[in-house]
């Protein structure tokens, strides 16, 4: 039989107790902080998953943002697309009101004065700035994209394209337009401010013949219906964009809460099973420094008298 | 009737002995270390008259005490040496390989590269306003300072445990100059004495101790005298009898800890194979491949983020400057050292500078600037422009005698700086733009890449394009001179001044491009594109989390092997005491039994004084 020294008994015991109570103490600090991988080394593998569920959820959450900044682009587009067609309905407006035999070369300039007025508002649609302080409708160079050149013609003085926005690791979306884009080449590669130029053009002048006149009306009718088309074609394209932006957004939702829940999983303290174990383990310690105080008393001094 | 009286002397004697062996004992349950005596009571020699004249007869010689001796088991306690060493080992590589995750988890780098690649995500979606690009660079300085505070921490680190191991021989050689003392008392004692048996429970606690710290062997002679030799048998003597031999420790250049043997003698390289001595040695090993890693992640994202730079346009219409230096030199006046000298330092973008720096020192009796490395590696003298490890220091002023300039460096990790460039200057824009006129027919498109080496084309601000009859004319747009015609090929490149052009798809006749070089205020965003495909392939991000794991689960595994070496440790432990320890409850019945004895060995006089009585009371 083996011989259990006394000296052996007490460190044992105190070894025990130390275990015991150091045990307690991880538990409990996963209990107070809610997290249960308090350094790498705690559970290697499942800090390794937090840390890449972490950066996921920290690109998502940007990804998340720029389609929000896309949605906003888009919605800013499509009301300027909007005012846009109305601008082009007034001026197809103007133009069938000119295209009427009686009319008299006073009441057409003072069309043509109110086409003037209208081109300016067209102008403004196409410059306006969007959410970021930028050209909403300009190409990949800053500045205003619409300007009148000496001659009065309205010219882009942009190129390319705006930038793409990235709106996951592998896709970017076209958040806006350049203006050449939307508004160039309409008709007989005239822009639509040149058609509506050239309507109010022809209305001034005052040595037009009738059929001039007539021809001139019928061939901005033309560009105008081609214009409206365009319009439509564009907002159609803008809408399709962002309805796949809404989903989009619907998706990184839901994948924040799923990304949470597994984040929460891996790394967050089980507070029940915590709790339980703790309990477990504070039960034990008790019951350890109840049986040493019992066994330590036992000595066989006691008896001898 | 004399025997009588001798042989109850013999027992008062020798149960008085014992009852101190056991009193000894009782008193030492609790000392470490102790190791429980006995005292060995044998049987009086029996001695026979030699002298032909007596009548032969037999004398009872009663008890004599023997030795005290030691309950002790050799092997036992080689074995609890052993597992101390292995323990100890485990648990002081842990606990250092614990220090250095935590200095590599301080910082959180990996997050920051994760912020920092993300606010370029953010830019990507507003290229040309300030906000963004404020943010972005407020992460590239973060990004910087994380790496240098990382690297500051290993260094610490390995400047710590050099410390920790030093102290460690320290206690290590004080322990082989006590065991020299032990052994040299061992010598003179005289053997089986209660002194004895104290001088060998000294010796035991010595060898446990330094078992902690190095894995010994340990050879006893009959006297009790110990040799010890590091690691196995045959290794070398740190205690031979009563000479103790030094070691000593120093941290090299590259971070290793180097061990002496009788430095100051005939000096032995000497490696420690167990003890906390191995444990420091592993941790030393690891701290020293933590930071070579992460200097080099540091440095290729350093240069991958500039090389990105280079290749694009700032918001100024320049090409991009660098966003991180990953080396510095920095000059500080010497105290006393008069204003009238002066120094500019400059390091050259790939140099390494020596981590200990540089000092520069001015000598009126050579009339020459002496520019040495700190630790005392190199040195160059002269006037004007020195240079040594690619660090340039330009001198001049008017010194005088012994005026000098201390210059700090860094390289690596430790050396990368965030270069202050201003929201401005981040290149986000490519540097050429292609685009295609609406009316273009054809499907065809341009894309425009940089190339530094490509030199097919004259530089010009931007060229035309055009597609007629399967070929490609490249004209310059504003005096409209044919430079090239190439045959179309879709996706052939075409060389420019610095770039490729590539055109693909199918192109109708008279279709047209052009290509220009970005200007200022653009607002493209290739760059930051070509930036986020620098993510993907640098994968700093998975290389920083891969250091960090590696080190985790070092930590796991040495924790798990230290519980089982624990447990083996404490087997041993148990071994060994169910040998040596005292138990209260047995000397208690010892106590008894000799107590009992003495009284009947008292008895015994009494008796022989009642016999001798009656005899003297008949005459």
């Amino acid at each position: 039989m083996m011989q259990i020294g006394t000296l052996q008994l007490f460190q044992t015991a105190r070894r025990q107790m130390t275990d015991l109570s150091s045990e307690a103490a991880k538990l409990n600090t996963q209990i107070a902080t809610k997290v249960r991988i308090q350094a790498p080394s705690d559970d290697a593998v499942a800090f390794g998953r937090v840390t890449a569920v972490k950066r996921s959820m920290a690109n998502e959450t940007q990804y998340a943002d720029n389609v929000t900044m896309a949605q906003t682009l888009l919605t800013q587009s499509d009301s300027a697309l909007e005012s846009m067609e109305t601008q082009i309905a007034r001026v197809k407006e103007l133009a069938l009101r000119a295209s009427n035999d009686i009319m008299s070369v006073a009441d057409r300039k003072a069309i043509a004065t109110e086409l003037d007025g209208v081109l300016d508002a067209m102008v403004n649609i196409a410059n306006q700035t969007d959410a970021r302080g930028q050209a909403l409708f300009g190409g990949s160079e800053g500045g205003v994209p619409f300007a009148r050149n000496a001659e009065g013609d309205i010219v882009f003085q942009s190129t390319g394209d705006p930038p793409a926005i990235p709106i996951s690791d592998s896709a970017r979306i076209a958040a806006n337009d350049s203006g050449a884009r939307l508004f160039g080449n309409v008709a007989g590669g005239q822009d639509m401010f040149a058609i509506v130029k050239g309507l109010g053009d022809a209305l001034a002048s005052t040595t037009a013949t009738t059929d001039e006149l007539r021809s001139a009306i019928d061939s901005s009718i033309g560009g105008l219906d081609a214009s409206v088309e365009r319009l439509a074609n564009s907002r159609s394209s803008v809408g399709a964009r962002a309805a796949r932006l809404d989903l989009e957004a619907e998706q990184y939702k839901a994948l924040a809460t799923q990304r949470e829940d597994e984040r929460s999983g891996l790394e967050d303290t089980n507070i029940e099973e915590a709790i339980v174990k703790l309990q477990q383990s504070t039960l034990v310690l008790q019951a350890t420094q109840a049986s040493f105080t019992k066994l330590s008393q036992l000595s066989l001094f006691d008896y001898i008298r | 009737m004399s025997d009588l009286l001798g042989i109850g002397a013999s027992g008062v004697r020798a149960y008085q002995t014992a009852l101190g062996v056991v009193g000894e004992n009782i008193a030492n349950a609790g000392t470490a270390g102790y190791v429980r005596r006995d005292a060995k009571l044998t049987e009086s020699s029996v001695s026979y008259a030699t002298n032909k004249l007596q009548i032969e007869r037999r004398i009872f010689g009663g008890v004599d005490i023997g030795e005290v001796s030691r309950n002790w088991d050799t092997f036992k306690a080689a074995e609890l040496r052993n597992a101390s060493a292995d323990v100890a080992q485990t648990e002081s590589g842990v606990s250092w390989l614990g220090r250095v995750e935590t200095a590599l988890t301080a910082h959180t780098i990996g997050s920051k590269l994760t912020s920092f690649f993300n606010a370029a995500r953010a830019m990507e979606a507003d290229p040309a306003s300030v906000a963004p690009r404020s943010d972005f660079l407020a992460q590239a300085d973060s990004v910087a300072t994380a790496f240098r505070g990382t690297a500051d921490g290993l260094r610490q680190l390995s400047d710590d445990i050099v410390v920790d191991a030093k102290g460690s021989v320290a206690t290590l050689n004080g322990l082989a100059t006590s065991l020299a003392e032990v052994n040299k008392g061992l010598a003179r004692v005289q053997q089986g004495t209660n002194a004895a048996a104290s001088l060998r429970d000294e010796r035991d606690r010595l060898l446990d101790q330094m078992a902690t710290i190095t894995q010994i062997s340990v050879e006893e002679t009959s006297s009790g005298v110990v040799n010890v030799r590091l690691n196995q048998t045959g290794g070398p003597l740190l205690v031979s009898g009563q000479d103790a031999t030094p070691i000593s420790v120093e941290g090299n250049a590259s971070g290793q800890l180097v061990f002496t043997l009788d430095p100051y003698g005939a000096k032995q390289a000497i490696a420690p194979a167990g003890g906390a001595l191995a444990g420091l040695v592993d941790a030393a090993a690891r701290i020293k491949s933590a930071s070579a890693e992460l200097d080099q992640l540091a440095t290729g994202f350093a240069s991958a983020v500039n090389a990105n730079q280079a290749n694009g346009v700032d918001l100024d219409g320049n090409a991009g400057q660098p966003m991180f230096t990953t080396n510095y030199a920095n000059a500080v006046a010497m105290p006393g050292t008069s204003g009238a000298a002066t120094i500019l330092v400059d390091v050259a973008t790939d140099a390494t500078p020596d981590a200990d720096g540089y000092t520069a020192l001015w000598s009126a009796a050579n009339g020459e600037w002496t520019l040495s490395r700190v630790d005392g590696g190199a040195s160059v003298s002269g006037t004007g422009t020195l240079t040594i490890d690619g660090v340039q220091v330009t001198l001049g002023g008017a010194p005088r005698d012994r005026d000098g300039f201390t210059i700090t460096t860094g390289s690596g990790a430790s050396g990368i700086r965030f270069t202050d460039l201003e929201p401005n200057g981040v290149a986000a824009a490519s540097r050429w733009v292609a685009d295609a006129p609406l009316a273009n027919a054809g499907n065809a498109k341009a894309v425009v890449s940089v190339d530094p080496e490509a030199a097919g084309l004259p530089a010009l601000p931007s060229y035309a394009l055009s597609y007629a009859d399967g070929n490609v004319s490249i004209a310059n747009p504003t005096t409209g001179a044919v430079l090239a015609t190439v045959p179309y090929v879709a996706g052939q490149p075409i060389e420019g001044a610095g770039f490729t052009i590539t055109l693909s798809g199918v192109p109708a006749e008279g279709d047209s491009f052009t290509i220009s070089a970005t200007g200022a205020d653009s607002r493209d965003n290739g760059n930051l594109v070509a930036l986020a495909a620098l993510r993907t392939t640098g994968g700093f991000e998975t290389r920083f989390d891969t250091m960090v794991n590696s080190t985790a689960n070092a930590i796991e595994s040495r924790k798990a092997l230290a519980e089982a070496q624990g447990a083996i440790r404490d087997n041993a432990v148990s071994a060994r005491d169910s040998v040596s320890g005292v138990n209260l409850d047995n000397e208690a019945v010892e106590l008894l039994k000799f107590q009992q004895a003495y009284q009947a060995s008292s008895r015994l006089i009494q008796v022989a004084r009642e016999l001798f009585q009656t005899i003297l009371d008949v005459a």
